[in-house]
């Protein structure tokens, strides 16, 4: 019996490995085929969502729709490497603001950390609206690993482009080609 | 044609919250779009154990897969998801061989004192002993951990199925997840959250939820899992979930480990954009199952586990923004115990023989616990200062009703009242949290762009980390009659934990030096520690520091050094101080490798134990990441959020591939 369930199991997920590699593919980290995944309209579609940011305004993605490219970036104050992630963040910020990059923060702070999200984002710097996430709701429909860092980028007509998962320094070179790219369709 | 599928399949139930939006206005292209996103996220971990040198073999030698795979799609307003969580497990440890092991290491004088009677009973009882702790550890399983549908409008988010939520700060409600302890709680139900724009300023929100309570049920780190009937709350259905199953004649009458709980709740907020209101509750009432199966352990340390239904209710305020130079959060919380539970209904087979139930008195005394939490915080060019304080009376977290045989599971709670210290800490020993005043003060200073120092202190008074019940305990006294302890001096435990560390950047953020350092003095009222050391009053001690440097080599070549080193004693737990620490060495290459060399080390027990391990991590893409690991870690409190668990050390081979297609 508990062989047949072994079986069992196992034939499902080689069904489902096979039917994961029948549905779509993927882009290299350094935009290598980005033709694919990297033009606008090329990704899923991004779900719609609202969250009240620090400063008490009201974040929803739909209103930057056919206006903005979109960078969601999911971090928390314990980690380390978030810290060289939005660093970067802020300077591509800085830098194409102008041309139509929105940069929404989203701190996956517990209770146990939520006193440190403001001094946090004042002390490092961040000029970006930032939304403390204490419903999971953006994580849920972004980040179902609750990976942090964890990046998404959003073209301007709503479309998931690209994900970054992890940040190693270097990165940043990546991640502003790809936000370029994106801005420049 | 994954796309046609989904829509078929999600036609139905998204037909019925397509009508509530399209009375209220929305057009129907707008509601359910004519196409479907769909998003599929793969994690596969494959477990290699071996030996890994703990007197436990329990989990030794035994190979695992474990799966996770997220489907989500997404089709104008609405998002449906499902995630189905799998494991299969290989040459799992067995109870005869475990049994045999155990008999061997009777020695010649052991066996001599016994008859062949004794010596088979013992073995027989070895075997029954790990063959009931088997009967729920390393079975194959396949189940819709998460499943969940959110129709989402302005205004408008309603959600059917599973999700996570927090009112407040964490001290009424806090489902989460926190992957680092294999937490990953929901309730599955439903969520309705509704915020009219109101313009001018003003803000209102409403949620309400209920939902059966839905923790993850395959412990990944043990492989245990947790079981229930196909009912979920008084009989509503709560199928597809591992169900209790008897395993050859080790556990001919499995019982259900756990019971979902129901959850009842909601949160009301209005104000402005300078102030907002709020008033949270909740209730939490436990199935009349929890009467059939050993949920009780006869000594509780959580008081929310004795009775039948607990209620909280908080009431919040907030100032986000002060003048440009500061904000301003409190909560004050009240909790009621409510139904003591009556006897549990023995089951000798299961080795269950008590038939106590709740203290009814021991209730009484416990109930009335409150909480405030306060949190303030004041900037200034490149200073900011932190206030953060917190004082608990009698405020116990809220427990699930879950086997209390199985440590793996004792820190799944459902409400997380703020600790204000580090999130590493795993130092609030006992029911620290429970019974406490005090608070944190942390200055940050921003002395140029590239440098940030910062410093910070807490001081709290805790009669809880020694008493799980405050004080509210029944003692004997010098005239031979009783009275209740309270918060004498003998259960205070008063604790100091200061630190420092500074942060600095160079070469454009491609180089960076991370550093902090702090010690934690905790002095017991009275004198403590083993038998045999010298009386001391020393509760808990530790010196720290940890680091994380990183330095640019050249072109996309980066190395990192990045660890910790602790000075730690305990009194009670061991006669001399002992040291532990980690350090990792890294080679990256962005965007794709990285290559880490790693040595763990722990002085615990007197002796030195080293561990080592190496681990390769390659981003085929940006969607599709493989890590592999080999070598030791070794064993550890690791804590987030101030919930706490023990991992065992580990010793073998990991592979994990994740996917996103």
């Amino acid at each position: 019996m508990r062989r047949t369930s072994a079986r069992l199991t196992a034939a499902v997920f080689t069904i489902a490995t096979l039917a994961l590699a029948a549905c779509g593919g993927a882009q290299h980290p350094d935009g290598g085929d980005s033709a694919r995944a990297g033009k606008v309209g090329g990704g899923a579609k991004a779900p719609d969502f609202s969250v009240d940011t620090l400063s008490g305004d009201t974040f929803r993605l739909s209103s930057h729709q056919g206006k903005d490219v979109v960078v969601i970036d999911f971090w928390t104050t314990f980690c380390q490497p978030c810290i060289g992630a939005l660093h970067h963040l802020e300077a591509l910020y800085q830098k194409h603001k102008g041309k139509g990059l929105v940069v929404l923060g989203v701190s996956m702070d517990p209770p146990e950390t939520a006193g440190q999200v403001v001094p946090f984002t004042r002390s490092h710097g961040l000029s970006f609206p930032v939304a403390h996430d204490l419903q999971s709701r953006v994580t849920e429909l972004y980040n179902k690993k609750s990976s942090a860092p964890y990046q998404v980028l959003i073209s301007r007509d709503g479309r998931i482009l690209k994900i970054r998962e992890s940040y190693q320094p270097g990165d940043e070179t990546g991640m502003e080609a790809d936000i370029v790219e994106a801005l420049s369709q | 044609m994954c796309n046609r599928r989904l829509r078929r399949l999600l036609v139905g139930p998204s037909a019925v919250l397509a009508l509530v939006s399209l009375t209220s206005g929305a057009r129907a292209d707008d509601v359910l779009s004519k196409d479907v996103d769909l998003k599929i996220t793969e994690t596969a971990v494959f477990n290699y154990h071996f030996d890994n040198r703990d007197a436990d073999h329990s989990n030794d030698k035994y190979q695992e897969w474990l799966n996770r795979l997220n489907v989500q799609a997404t089709s104008g307003r609405f998002t449906a998801a499902v995630r189905i969580d799998s494991a299969v497990y290989a040459s799992k440890p067995n109870p005869n061989r475990l049994a045999d092991e155990q008999f061997e290491k009777l020695t010649p004088e052991q066996r001599a004192q016994m008859t062949p009677d004794e010596l088979d009973r013992f073995r027989n009882l070895q075997v029954a002993k790990f063959g009931r702790d088997l009967s729920t550890r390393y079975v194959n399983a396949a189940y819709p951990s998460k499943i969940f549908v959110t129709y989402s409008q302005p205004g408008l988010d309603v959600t059917l199925g599973d999700y996570y939520v927090q009112l407040g700060r964490g001290l009424v409600l806090a489902l989460r997840k926190v992957d680092e302890i294999g937490v990953d709680n929901t309730l599955r139900g439903g969520k309705v959250e509704y915020r009219p724009d109101l313009g001018g300023g003003a803000k209102v929100a409403v949620t309400a939820l209920a939902g059966l309570f839905n923790p993850l049920r395959i412990d990944e780190v043990s492989g245990r899992q947790l079981t229930q009937t196909s009912k979920g709350f008084e009989g509503a259905a709560f199928p597809l979930m591992p169900h209790p199953r008897a395993i050859a004649v080790y556990d001919p009458l499995p019982q259900p480990t756990m019971s979902p709980d129901l959850v009842i709740g909601g949160r009301l907020e209005g104000g402005t954009k300078q102030v907002v209101f709020g008033v949270n509750g909740v209730q939490l009432t436990r199935s009349s199952d929890v009467t059939k199966a050993p949920f009780l352990s006869g000594n509780e340390a959580n008081a929310t586990k004795l009775v039948r239904k607990v209620q909280l209710v908080s009431v919040s305020g907030s100032v986000p923004n002060i003048a440009d130079h500061g904000s301003l959060y409190l909560e004050v919380a009240k909790q009621n115990l409510d139904t003591p539970l009556p006897p549990i209904t023995p089951i000798p087979e299961q080795g269950i023989t008590q038939t106590q139930g709740s203290d009814a008195d021991l209730v009484r005394r416990l109930n009335g616990g409150y909480g405030v939490y306060a949190l303030a915080t004041a900037y200034e060019g490149p200073v900011t200062l932190t206030l953060e304080g917190k004082h608990y009376e009698r405020l116990y977290p809220l427990a699930p009703s879950i086997d209390g045989r199985f440590s793996e599971f004792r820190t799944v709670q459902l409400s997380t009242p703020p600790t204000t210290e580090l999130i590493t800490n795993d130092t609030q020993l006992g029911q620290f949290n429970v019974c406490v005043t005090g608070g944190r003060a942390r200055v940050d200073v921003r002395a140029s762009d590239a440098a940030l120092v910062y410093a910070s202190t807490g001081y709290y008074v805790s009669y809880s980390e020694t008493s799980n019940t405050c004080g509210k305990e029944i003692v004997a006294d010098a005239n031979g009659g009783t009275h209740e302890r309270g918060k004498e001096p003998g259960i205070r435990n008063r604790v100091w934990d200061p630190f420092v560390g500074f942060e600095v950047n160079a070469e454009n953020g491609r180089t960076h030096a991370y550093a902090s350092t702090g010690v934690r003095f905790d002095d017991a009222g009275e004198n403590v520690g083993q038998a045999g050391t010298a009386a001391t009053t020393v509760f808990y001690r530790e010196h720290w520091v940890r680091y994380d440097a990183v330095k640019k080599i050249s072109g996309p070549f980066s190395l990192q050094a990045a660890g910790f080193h602790r000075y730690r004693f305990e009194p009670i737990r061991a006669a001399l101080p002992w040291r532990e620490g980690e350090n990792y060495l890294s080679l990256q290459w962005a965007p794709m490798f990285t290559a880490a060399f790693g040595y763990e080390y722990s002085t615990e027990g007197g002796d030195w134990k080293h561990f080592y391990n190496g681990l390769l991590q390659y981003r085929v893409t940006t969607d599709t990441v493989i890590r592999t690991f080999v070598g030791q870690t070794r064993p550890a409190l690791r804590c987030v959020s101030g919930v706490c668990r023990q991992f065992p050390a580990f010793e073998g081979a990991k592979l994990e591939v994740v996917v996103r297609l």
